[in-house]
């Protein structure tokens, strides 16, 4: 079998599936929209009088990793952490400026919206082109093709042209293209979120697969709960800098509490209504319990008596709600103290956004406190039972349940 | 957890980054890319000769009134003898000299913006990045074989037939033209990722070549010692010399330049090799 280190001379080195990166510097230009004469000459310029300050910015910093054959990685961190900039030297696309990398084996890499795809050549042009890139031979091609071509659902297209194709089909045709040509090595940027849900779950799907036959995944998204349940190790890109590389819930459980130090931060603004203060916890004050009642204490601030339409939330990350409750009042000027009593949270143990808002009822509701995360808090409770990889998302909320069996 | 105020500000220069390219190893990955460039060079010609009658119609139209114009301009002010060409007809003169220009301008215009049209697959796929401009080489080889309809043509109107040496000949002279354009084409095509103004000045230097290349006037008529330094400039200019000597008069090429030449284009072709793999390792960067 030919692997990428054929094509690219000084990588390989290592076992078929391993990635080993060692102390990977990435630097990019500051100025990497002017690539004209007249930024040449000001650069050389700037050279030469010894100033080279801000000419760079690092997106990569000393990272250092060995990713074994058959692992599956999540690659956590804020957007411009290094995240794509990391994906595509391992790609062989872009070159560190130091450090040394080596790969062993083919790889597939879907790497934003179109991947390696050529807007100018058709589907099946495509599909081979890209096989032809990875080494494999016109008939083994064949052999996959129809898979391919079933995974993206471009039957009908399948000779037209890729640009005529819709963001979906691009997608999709990318994501199969790099996920069925037999790399040894996958690799998934965040594109995936631009998919509907049920092409994401068949990625997935597509993905365990691959992970079962003993390809190595490095997957890239912002959607927690699905690393969670793809990947059993975690990598945190922080500023270019590998922050933490360990199993995925210890990682992702830093990684959210970094993200909440910013939350917590968020004011309520200056409206003609602030919520001053908000506080989540148990009956007797401490952290709340799953199936034990929790409050919410707000203290509201209003510049004049108004009805007041009150609403909170509770979501499991910067995302959608698990679940709101809402509340009507007439508040007086000055502060009013509310309270909302659950009686049996059905929240499993974690950390949990609460979600605040506040509106003036009517026939077109003003916004009077935005829709926003008002603090984080933490819930504890039985961990849940593991789900099958992938399978079904981990599930946030726990429900009373029992079952009964019996044989017929 | 990493502490990650303990990382130095810069790497530490031992462990720079040095890309390590071998000639001989980046020919190797190149012949194992070739069904990338067949693939590329397949999909451009596709879309030009899309239909079949009118895609070799609108190829043989440059050339050909390209020739006529130059012919009924230039051919009826200027005495043939001042050709050294004895009495072969203009329009021959002509598009002997006309179709290795064009060859050439057409690799070089079009290879040359390669890789800022290619951009998507520059930045998203490892392969070797000169199987772009490549490609565009492999168009401008189809497109020339193609006009050679109007060479032959030509030829039947006036009723001459070429001499055979020229054949003999074609080997040699083309592949000393390929090395020139591919060598030009890889240069050009890498340089303007980094400054893209070349993208501007290319067409004009491209239309100065056709007057300052020997296509309208003999590069026999030069000076001696003017002939010696054009063939180390520009290489094309006794290789036209050669295709005239050799497929209208029959005559043995001038051996002299024609080395001159040779080794120009060797360093082009070794030259733009080089720099291009100095600077691919950017590309990606900047696109």
């Amino acid at each position: 079998m030919r692997t990428s280190s054929d094509i690219i001379p000084s990588r390989g080195g290592v076992r078929l599936g391993a990635v080993q990166g060692d102390r990977l510097w990435k630097r990019f230009r500051a100025d990497l929209r002017k690539p004209f004469l007249i930024d040449r000459i000001e650069y050389v310029r700037d050279r030469v009088k010894g100033d080279t300050s801000g000419a760079y910015r690092w997106a990569l910093r000393d990272v250092d990793f060995t990713i074994a054959p058959g692992e599956a990685v999540g690659l956590i961190g804020a957007n411009g952490a290094g995240k794509s900039t990391l994906l595509k030297i391992i790609a062989g696309v872009m070159y560190p400026n130091a450090g040394r990398l080596r790969v062993g084996g083919r790889i597939g890499a879907l790497i934003e919206v179109r991947a390696g795809l050529h807007s100018d050549l058709t589907g099946r042009e495509n599909i081979f082109l890209y096989g032809t890139l990875l080494g494999l031979k016109r008939k083994r091609v064949a052999q996959v093709f129809d898979q391919i071509v079933e995974f993206a659902q471009i039957e009908s297209a399948v000779d037209r042209q890729v640009k005529f194709y819709s963001t979906g089909m691009q997608l999709r045709l990318g994501f199969g293209v790099a996920a069925y040509l037999e790399p040894d090595i996958l690799l998934v940027d965040e594109v995936l979120a631009v998919g509907d849900s049920a092409f994401q779950q068949r990625c997935l799907e597509r993905m365990r697969q691959v992970l079962a036959d003993g390809t190595t995944l490095l997957f890239v998204s912002h959607d927690l709960a699905t690393m969670e349940a793809t990947c059993a190790r975690g990598m945190w890109l922080r500023d270019g800098a590998l922050a933490q590389d360990g199993p995925v819930r210890e990682v992702l459980g830093s990684y959210r509490e970094w993200v909440e130090q910013f939350a917590e931060t968020l004011e309520s603004g200056d409206g003609p209504v602030r919520v001053a203060k908000v506080d989540v916890h148990g009956p007797n004050g401490g952290a709340p319990h799953s199936y034990e009642p929790l409050y919410v204490d707000l203290a509201l601030e209003s510049d004049a008596a108004r009805d007041l339409a009150l609403f909170i939330g509770v979501s499991e990350g910067p995302a959608t709600p698990i679940f709101v409750a809402r509340g009507a009042q007439r508040v007086k000027p000055g502060t009013t103290m509310a309270r909302c009593a659950i009686d049996h949270v059905p929240l499993a143990a974690g950390r949990f956004y609460l979600w605040v808002a506040a509106f003036e009822p009517g026939t077109v509701a003003t916004d009077l406190v935005p829709w926003h995360p008002a603090r984080a808090f933490e819930v504890i409770g039985p961990q849940l039972e593991d789900t099958p990889r992938a399978v079904v998302r981990l599930s946030p909320v726990q429900v009373e349940h029992h079952w009964d069996f019996e044989a017929v | 957890m990493r502490a990650l105020d303990t990382i130095p500000p810069e790497p530490p220069p031992e462990i720079a980054f040095h890309r390590r390219v071998s000639l001989l190893g980046s020919v190797v990955d190149l012949v194992r890319s070739y069904e990338m460039v067949t693939t590329l060079t397949e999909r451009e010609l596709r879309i030009r000769y899309k239909q079949a009658i009118l895609g070799v119609a609108w190829a043989l139209l440059q050339p050909i009134t390209l020739v006529l114009t130059f012919t009924f301009f230039i051919g009826r002010t200027i005495p043939s003898d001042d050709l050294g060409m004895h009495n072969v007809p203009y329009a021959l003169f002509n598009v002997v000299g006309l179709i290795p220009w064009t060859f050439f301008a057409s690799a070089v215009g079009v290879g040359g913006l390669s890789l800022l049209q290619n951009l998507q697959l520059v930045n998203k796929i490892s392969c070797p990045r000169e199987v772009f401009p490549l490609a565009m080489v492999g168009v401008a080889v189809v497109d020339t074989i193609v006009s050679m309809v109007a060479v032959i043509a030509l030829f039947a109107s006036k009723q001459t037939a070429p001499h055979l040496l020229g054949v003999v000949w074609a080997v040699p002279l083309i592949l000393l033209e390929l090395m020139f354009t591919a060598g030009v084409t890889l240069t050009v095509s890498a340089l303007i990722v980094h400054v893209r103004d070349i993208r501007q000045v290319l067409p004009v230097v491209l239309q100065m070549g056709i007057v300052a290349t020997p296509v309208i006037w003999s590069f026999s008529k030069l000076t001696r010692v003017w002939q010696i330094g054009y063939s180390v400039v520009n290489p094309l200019g006794p290789v036209i010399d050669a295709w005239r000597s050799t497929i209208l008069l029959g005559r043995a090429p001038d051996l002299t330049t024609l080395a001159l030449a040779t080794v120009t284009s060797l360093l082009w072709l070794l030259g733009g090799f080089r720099i291009f793999k100095r600077l691919e390792a950017s590309f990606a960067d900047l696109l």
